[in-house]
């Protein structure tokens, strides 16, 4: 670790998060209340860089530029881009879907996922095989379209 | 006249033996009813949990299980059913702190043995192994009637597999209960018994019989209650029927069938898992009635 940084934990910790945060004109006062307890419980101690640390056990401060939380630091972005919802790759049956609505119903739930991703996720937490190089929206919906009627005749073959 | 209660499926560890006492304990409690447990598996779970190690034993020892039924009485000559039974089993009492009518014909570790014995007795009657089968089936599903006159209800706990006692109980049975753990081979399991229980070749010729009219009906257990279990038992609820009720994974469910000789109400016994037990028996409750209506 380089020179110019130092382990905090505790108190100075809290302080940098609560400082930091306030510091932010984007981050509304109960939002940085919130994430300073949010981070300072999952964060047992971290390095700052050593003007940070100062300022953080009380000695003297630096100029308040340097107490601003630098773009590249980890925390610092996580704040600026909250994660949206997590996408529930179990959100709906594929299976269920294609069954009691056929092959529109399901293309029309799948419309509804904008993400290859979260399409790929659907598809492997749902045991749909699809080939996972795909990025194009439109031939993904229709690999797990086809990986779902797969899916059922699967299912079927097994019962006979 | 009993109603015939079956809890089976071919896969093991799904929860039948639990299903069956939960259900046992709730019909004598809360019913009030006259109930037998016949244990057809050779774990001989129910009688475990019913007895307890030692008293299951000392039933072995007195050659009251399903196995010693089965062989003495294979020929129906005239007998007395009632001898190979215990009664006043389980750790619960009633609201009057008096046992539940709860009977059981223990299990027995010797019972694929005593099949195949009366298999081969059968066979010396017979050359064609389809008659032999069959009449030993007939045979076990005569014997397995002769307690319909003194319970209410005969709650059947097969083993997994395809034994000619477990075929013997579902073709028995008024209405089949049919457990299964939310996972895909589960699935594929409920499958197959379904389709042996209604007697068909495939999934297609399944779906000739509408969902109200089968003689089984489904049972989800060890349920945690996250979307993708959710989607698993939708899944199978598209071609079986479905109970609503379900039984939830639960320590104190679990627990519940840990032997305990000191008496207890069944409140006590299940816990938290209590209310599930409850939700199961009133939604069987009316499946028994309308069969028992229909006949």
């Amino acid at each position: 670790m380089a020179k110019n940084t130092k382990a905090i934990s505790g108190p100075a910790k809290r302080k940098y998060f609560r400082d930091a945060l306030s510091a932010d004109p984007g981050v509304a006062a109960d939002a940085a209340k919130r994430l300073t307890e949010k981070f300072d419980a999952e964060l047992s101690h971290m390095r700052v860089r050593q003007h940070v640390a100062l300022k953080g056990n009380g000695k003297s401060s630096p100029p308040e530029t340097l107490i601003q939380p630098r773009p590249e630091l980890p925390v610092a972005t996580a704040i600026a881009q909250p994660s949206p919802a997590a996408f529930d790759p179990h959100g709906f049956s594929l299976i269920v879907v294609m069954t009691k609505q056929g092959e529109a119903g399901l293309r029309g739930r799948l419309d509804a996922i904008a993400s290859a991703d979260n399409l790929k996720a659907l598809a492997r937490a749902q045991h749909v095989a699809i080939d996972t190089t795909i990025d194009d929206l439109a031939t993904l919906r229709s690999a797990i379209i086809a990986g779902t009627a797969q899916r059922i005749a699967d299912r079927r073959a097994a019962a006979s | 006249m009993a109603f015939f209660l079956a809890v089976a499926n071919r896969k093991g560890g799904v929860g039948k033996s639990t299903v069956a006492v939960g259900l046992a304990h709730a019909a004598a409690v809360w019913g009030g009813k006259r109930v037998l447990v016949l244990d057809l598996d050779s774990q001989c779970n129910a009688s475990l949990i019913l007895l307890g190690g030692q008293g299951w034993l000392d039933a072995k020892k007195g050659n009251r299980t399903i196995s010693d039924y089965f062989f003495d009485m294979f020929d129906e000559t005239a007998g007395a059913p009632r001898e190979y039974l215990v009664h006043g089993t389980g750790d619960v009492r009633d609201g009057n702190g008096k046992p539940p009518r709860l009977s059981l014909l223990p299990g027995s570790l010797l019972l694929e043995d005593v099949q195949g014995e009366l298999y081969v007795k059968e066979a010396r009657q017979a050359k064609d192994p389809d008659i032999v089968a069959s009449r030993v089936k007939g045979r076990l599903m005569r014997l397995l009637r002769r307690f319909e006159s003194n319970f209410d209800l005969v709650i059947l706990d097969c083993a997994p597999g395809l034994s000619f006692a477990a075929l013997a109980a579902l073709k028995t049975a008024d209405l089949v209960l049919v457990p299964f753990r939310p996972d895909y081979v589960s699935q594929l399991a409920v499958d197959r018994v379904a389709l042996l229980i209604e007697e068909k070749r495939n999934i297609d010729d399944l779906r000739e019989i509408g969902l109200p009219e089968r003689r089984y009906v489904c049972v989800a257990n060890g349920t945690r209650a996250n979307s993708r279990e959710r989607n698993i038992i939708d899944e199978i609820g598209l071609d079986h029927p479905m109970l609503e009720a379900q039984l939830p994974h639960s320590e104190d469910i679990a627990n519940a069938f840990d032997w305990d000789a000191s008496p207890k109400r069944i409140e006590e016994k299940y816990g938290n898992g209590v209310a599930a037990i409850r939700a199961l028996y009133d939604e069987v409750v009316p499946l028994m009635n309308t069969r028992m209506a229909a006949e």
